[in-house]
This record gives structure tokens, sequence and C-alpha cells, in this order.
């Protein structure tokens, strides 16, 4: 093969042209397609979730008009469903909750949610673990990928981070979603089961579940008098709770763990749990129309291991027992699956 | 911001490689253009990192034009001090003071000086233009080519080392000149070669290394995780560097300018001597011809010349990072080369297989020390590779990238050889080159990610 200037011109002109053509065409089918929801241009597709991972999904779903109110918290939260919640507030929810989301990846979905939503109906959050950590024990991110920015303000500069593997993974199967050449896997309002059908329930099977965990600490630093333990992750949905109007009905809820993970009184981990529903209760009582409920607590839910998949997670129908107790808690009504921590004030 | 990076690829090198060839015709215009563009390129990183760079270089062209001017010895010797004494100061402090406050039982609060990115690059490549000047040479650069010999983007942050006399004289090139498609062309496809390297494969091998080596911290390794561990890193290191190496040479080549070679297959190497040839081959000579010849070289008895090693070695496993770690290496592969010496000058010979095989086990065995963060970690790690904790087995994600990885380090052309020797005009190598690079900026933006199996009822 000659080796001419003209025959390296058009080498280097190849393999620009190539790059830049392909680079091009995959962009504009990303951005076209918008698999995560946010872009302001796009097919005008009948849209719903595509992805797994909901730290993609759930910012699309924050802005959204179609709700008024929010459910947050992690996968001991997911189950709840936003029509039960709908009936029992008179409210239109979406489901925010992310399995294993930090306190840190929470609180940023709740500034796009408040953001698109500034006097929300009702905004509940499930209280566990990754609430009552202390100083040196706050994580920002869990195993799952976190778009950062897909959380900030300002939709135009989404533009810029759409050009990966990942993006394009999503695009292709958004786009087959959406044109129906895949059935539709994830819900329309945050909520997706994600545990098997209860037909499938095996209660022995979920009894070794159970078993497989023990008691969960709150990690973090602590010495001292607990008045003194720094709730890191508190202050921050302090922080959240206070920039809400006081017509918005804010409900905290200690979810209801299997009694496997429930810290026996008297026990170091007892006390972190103790100071951290003090603090909670504290804050409900601080914060207008805000209410503490406690589900984690002996009783006829978490005391009975038939009612789990594992020591997190319960099945749907108490999922949905749950969402009517929050109403009556909401309300201050009394229930056996829980006591209020604070009183209920009205607006 | 990094050669394997959207803005870079798609922004910063298409405005400047435009911008370059835009004001071809007027040397210092270029030149000019290529500095302002290589301090934005460090600034990128931190905006604070810009004055050392800046600054440096402008006294190191000042004790130039100084010696330049008197001719007196102690000038380019003062410039040594100052720029190994910078280099001290920021990358060195801490590790000083903490050791000599801990020999004479003191506690020492660290400093924790930023260290201004690619600093011990820049510094040697000073050192190296000031001892010549020192030993004779008559080199006094103007302004714009001093600085765009220091700070040109390609080379600044990892090199190759590259030597004034190597570089400077090839500004007077003009870039538009016959082989200008050729250059832009074999450079091209030898950074997409380098970016290869680094993203597909030494960033997934990593994903193998890290979590062992993170493991190794807490619990000990079974024999297979450390030789997945060990091997594994052998690999990530060199498509990692040597990816680099080739990134930078293919850059430097799209702006017309060749640099010197940095790594030629050092895992085929059948010695020490051979792998230190083959591996950071502009490290090497310059630990050759400013430390070790200085110090006496192999011109002298053979106990003279084993300190000589060691000490250029120990010396050259520190200017990797202050860690006893780095320090133990270098004197490890310094002793290395001693027996080597000793080996071959009693005219003793392993079949070439054997050598092979030995000099890949010594050079595996010294990138746990490496790699390890503690001695403590690193044998345990080698332990476990002698059996210590049973064979055991290993669940890797990605397992094929280490065979992969042994293909391509132990087989087929070296990148250079394929971009710059083998690689001929046609089309059928453009297009996939092209997808290639496609893929790659693709792989950058952000992969696939495995979905966990979460729950498993």
């Amino acid at each position: 093969m000659s080796e001419t200037p003209d025959s390296w011109r058009g080498f280097f002109a190849t393999l620009v042209g190539t790059a830049v053509g392909v680079s091009a065409v995959i962009w504009l089918f990303v951005v076209l397609v918008n698999p995560f929801g946010t872009l302001p241009l796009s097919f005008p597709f009948d849209r719903w979730q595509v992805d797994g991972n909901a730290r993609y999904a759930f910012p699309a779903f924050a802005r959204s008009g179609r709700f008024d109110s929010a459910n947050f918290g992690t996968s001991t939260s997911r189950l709840l469903r936003p029509e039960v919640l709908d009936a029992a507030f008179g409210a239109r929810f979406v489901n925010l909750a992310m399995n294993s989301a930090s306190a840190f990846e929470q609180t940023a979905l709740m500034d796009v949610f408040m953001r698109a939503h500034p006097a929300p109906k009702v905004v509940t959050v499930g209280i566990d673990v990754g609430w009552c950590v202390t100083a040196g024990g706050l994580v920002k991110f869990s195993l799952w990928r976190f778009p950062e920015w897909l959380y900030r303000e300002g939709r135009w500069r989404d533009y810029r981070y759409l050009f990966d593997l990942y993006s394009v993974e999503k695009a292709g199967q958004a786009f087959a979603e959406f044109t129906g050449l895949k059935p539709e896997v994830y819900g329309r309002d945050g909520y997706t089961s994600f545990v098997p059908e209860e037909s499938a329930y095996d209660a022995a099977r979920a009894l070794g579940h159970i078993h497989e965990m023990g008691v969960q600490v709150p990690p973090g630093e602590r010495t001292g008098d607990p008045a003194g333990w720094n709730f890191v992750a508190l202050a921050m949905l302090k922080e959240r709770l206070e920039a809400l109007p006081a017509e918005t009905r804010k409900i905290l809820y200690f979810v209801p763990y299997n009694h496997v993970l429930i810290a026996p009184p008297g026990s170091a981990a007892a006390e972190v749990w103790g100071e951290c529903r003090r603090r909670v209760a504290a804050m409900a009582e601080a914060i207008p129309n805000t209410v503490a409920v406690d589900f984690m607590i002996p009783g006829a839910i978490t005391d009975d291991d038939t009612k789990y998949w594992d020591a997190l997670h319960y099945r749907q129908p108490v999922a949905d027992r749950i969402a009517r107790d929050l109403a009556a808690a909401s309300r201050g009504e009394a229930g056996g699956d829980y006591r209020l921590l604070s009183a209920v004030s009205d607006q | 911001m990094l050669f394997n990076s959207q803005v870079f690829i798609f922004g910063f090198l298409p405005i400047v490689l435009g911008g370059y060839y835009a004001l071809a015709a007027h040397r210092a215009w270029r030149q000019g253009f290529v500095v302002l563009a290589s301090l934005v390129f460090y600034g990128w990183w931190d905006i604070r990192f810009l004055p050392l760079l800046v600054g440096l270089t402008l006294a190191n062209w000042l004790i130039a034009q100084a010696y330049g001017r008197w001719r007196v010895g102690a000038i380019p010797v003062a410039g040594v001090v100052l720029n190994l004494a910078v280099l001290a100061l920021f990358k060195y402090a801490d590790f000083f003071g903490a050791n000599i406050a801990a020999a004479f039982g003191q506690d020492w609060s660290p400093w924790r000086l930023i260290l201004p990115l690619g600093i011990s690059f820049f510094v040697f490549q000073k050192i190296s233009y000031l001892v010549d000047l020192k030993r004779g040479d008559r080199h006094i650069y103007g302004f714009l080519d001093f600085c765009m010999f220091v700070t040109f983007f390609p080379q600044l942050i990892a090199g190759p080392l590259v030597r004034h006399n190597e570089i400077i004289g090839q500004f007077d090139l003009p870039p538009r000149r016959p082989a200008m498609w050729a250059n832009l062309s074999r450079g091209a496809t030898l950074f997409i070669i380098g970016v290869a390297k680094k993203v597909a494969l030494a960033d997934t091998l990593a994903m193998i290394v890290d979590p062992l080596f993170a493991k190794a911290s807490d619990v000990s390794l079974n024999a297979a995780e450390a030789y997945a561990a060990a091997g594994g890193y052998t690999l990530q290191i060199y498509f990692d560097f040597s990816g680099y190496s080739d990134m930078a040479i293919g850059l430097a080549l799209m702006f017309g300018l060749s640099l010197p070679l940095n790594f030629n297959a050092p895992y085929r190497a059948v010695s020490i001597r051979d792998f230190w040839r083959r591996w950071h081959m502009t490290l090497s000579r310059f630990l050759r011809d400013y430390l070790y010849i200085p110090l006496g070289g192999n011109r002298c008895s053979p106990p003279r010349q084993l300190v000589n090693l060691l000490l250029t070695m120990f010396l050259g496993g520190l200017w990797h990072g202050a860690n006893w770690t780095f320090v133990c290496w270098g004197g490890l592969h310094g002793a290395a080369l001693a027996v080597n010496h000793a080996w071959t000058d009693r005219g003793l010979r392993l079949p070439r297989v054997a050598a092979w095989a030995v000099t890949l086990a010594f050079v595996t065995c010294g990138w746990v020390l490496f790699r390890a963060p503690d001695f403590r970690t690193a044998g345990d790690v080698l332990g476990s590779m002698i059996g210590a904790r049973g064979l055991g087995s290993v669940r890797l994600e990605n397992p094929w990238i280490l065979a992969a990885g042994a293909a391509v380090a132990l087989l087929g052309p070296t990148s250079q050889e394929a971009a710059l020797g083998r690689l001929r005009p046609a089309r059928w190598v453009a297009v996939p080159a092209g997808l290639a690079l496609v893929a790659l900026l693709l792989m950058i933006g952000g992969r696939l990610q495995t979905a966990f199996i979460y729950f498993q009822f």
C-alpha cells in the first residue's frame, strides 16, 4: 500500500469521521429516547420506569406533576403501595424508597422532590438504621451507582452525561418497552414489588433467611452522655423537614424490623436506638404538622416470622396494613402495630 | 483532566490540535498557544498547582540564563538543590518528618501539603537539564522553548521523562510538513491503543485486584486469591502505565513531536537487567545517567558496584512514593540487579524459558510489595502465594481479563510496533479504530452496572 500524504489524510479523516459520526448517532438516540425521563426535549413517549437502579429512575418521578405526596426510605419502605397510601391519605403518592439508600441519597431525592413540589400534601419517611447513624458512621453512597448529575437543578446540562454504556443500554431498553417490543417491568408510581408472589411464600424458607441476620446497630462514634451524641443523618433530615411548609403532613416512621433485628432492652444497641427515637420524637415535636410513629416494637407484626420474607422485608399484606396505619397514626389514633412517639398537631 | 476522559477527547484535544495547526506558520504563536493550553490542562485538576509549576519553570529558566551568561558551576548546582528541595518539601516532608520523629520517640503532626500532580516528573526533567549544563552542555534555550519543553501537556503529568535535547530541537520543525497526516494518524492510533490499555484492560483488572487487596488488609487470602491479586496487579500496573505512555507519545506525535519510548514488552524480559531496559525506560536511563554512573557505576570494585546499584534502586523506589514499601521494592530490585550482574559476570546462563519464568516471578512478587499498603499485607499475600493458607478457590468478576491481559502482554506486537511501525493507511483499519474509540468513550462515560442480586428469597 502506498504511503502518500493523501492516503494518510484519508486514513485520519476516516478514523475521525467514524468516531464522530457513530458517537453522534448513539448520543442522539439516547437523548431522544431519554431513558431517565429528565431531558427537556425527547420523543413523546408515554413513559415509565425502565431502570432497575431507582437512583436513575426516581428523579423523574420526583419532578413529576402527577404526584403531590411522597414516601422516602430504603427497601424496608419500598413495598408501601401508592394506591393504598392514596386511599388512606386522600393524596397522590409516589413511592421514592430506594434499595439500600443512604441518608445522603434519600435527602438528595427529597431535595429534587421539594424543588418540584414546594408544598406537598404528605411526606412520609421510613426510619431505619441509616438514619440513626452517628458521626463517623455516615456513608455517602451504597453499592448502587448514584448519578449526582440527575439530582442537580437545570435539566439542559444533563445532555453531557448521557454518552456512556449504561445510558445506551437503558435507552435501548426504554425504546423497546415504550414501543411495545418488550413488556413493562417497573411501575409508574415508584412501586415495584421485589418479593415473589404471595402464593409462592414458603414459611420455612423465609425463617432461614430471617435468621441469617442479627441485631441492627447503627454505626458511628459514640462516647459519653447519649444526649451529646451527634446523629448526623437526622440533622440532614431535620433540615429538609424544616424547609417544608406547615401545611404539609410529615410522618416519620420507624420501620417494622423483624424481632431478630430489634435490639434487646438494656443492650448497647438498644441505647442507640432509644436515643435515636428520642431525637426523632423531638424533631417531630419541633416541626409543625409532624408526627413520629414507631413500628419497630414487639407486637403482632414484628414478633410473627410468617409476616416476613426475611428479617428486613415484610410481606405485601403487611405493607398495605402499615400504609393504612400511617394514615391512622397521622390522625393521632392509637393502633396495635405501632406507638406514637410524638403528639399530633392539627393545622 | 485525564487523557482518558470525554472532556479531553471531545473538547480539549480537538480545540488545542486545531489551534496548533491553525497557528502552525508562526512558531512563537503556536508554541505560546500550546504552553497556555498545557497550563489550562494542568490547572484543570487544581488551580492551586499552577503557581508551583509556573514558578519553578521560570526559576529554572532564569538559572539556565544566568549560567549561560556567567558560566559559574555553582549556578546549576544551586538549581538542582532548589528542585530537590521542592520535591522533598511537597512529596517527602511528612515521610521524613515522621520517620525522624519516630527515631527520637516523638510524634509528628503531618503537614499534609497538597502534592502537585506530576511533580516527580517535571522536577526530574529540570534536574537532568541543569546537570547536563554543569557537564558542559551548551544549550541555553529561549523562554518559549523552555516553557514548552517543561509544560508540554502530553508528557507533563507522568512522562515519558523527556530530555531537553530530545525534544526542543523538534520545535523548529514546521507542523504542516509532509509527514503531518501520517503523524496525526499514527499518533491517534497509538493514543487509542493507550486508551484501550487503560480503560478496557487496566481498569477492568482493577475490579479484580482492588477488592482482593482490600480483603488482604483485613483477612488472609488463600493461594488462589493471592495469585489472582498478584497476577492481576502485575498486568494492571503494566497496562495502566504503558497505556498512559502510549497516550502521551501518541498525543505528542499528533503535534508532530516524537517522545522517547517508555515500555517495550517488559514481561517478556529474560533477566532483571533486561526488565529494566524494557520497563519505564526513560526513568531507568535517568537513574543510570544521573545517579548510577556518577556514583561510579560498574567501573569500580564489585562491592562498590553493589552499593551503587542498591543506592540507585533504593532512591528509585523512593521516587515512586513516600513509603518504606516503595523503598524496599526498589532495594529488592537493586539486589536482584546485583545478583544478575554477578551471575552473568561468571558466565552462568539459564535456559531462556526458565530465565523468563524466574524474572517474571520475581517481578510479580515485587509488585505485591509495591501495591500493598504495608509490609504486613504484602507479607501476608506473599505467604499465601507459597501456600501458607491452603490452595482455596477464588470467584472473580471478569476472570477472562486475566487471560486476555496476559496474552496482550506476552504475545503479539507492542503498541508502538503496531502504531508506529506496522500501521499502513488502510481504511479497513481506520474504521475499526474509530469504532474502538467510540466504544472506549462510552466505557469512559460509565460502564454497565451488574444488577445486584440483592434479595435471594
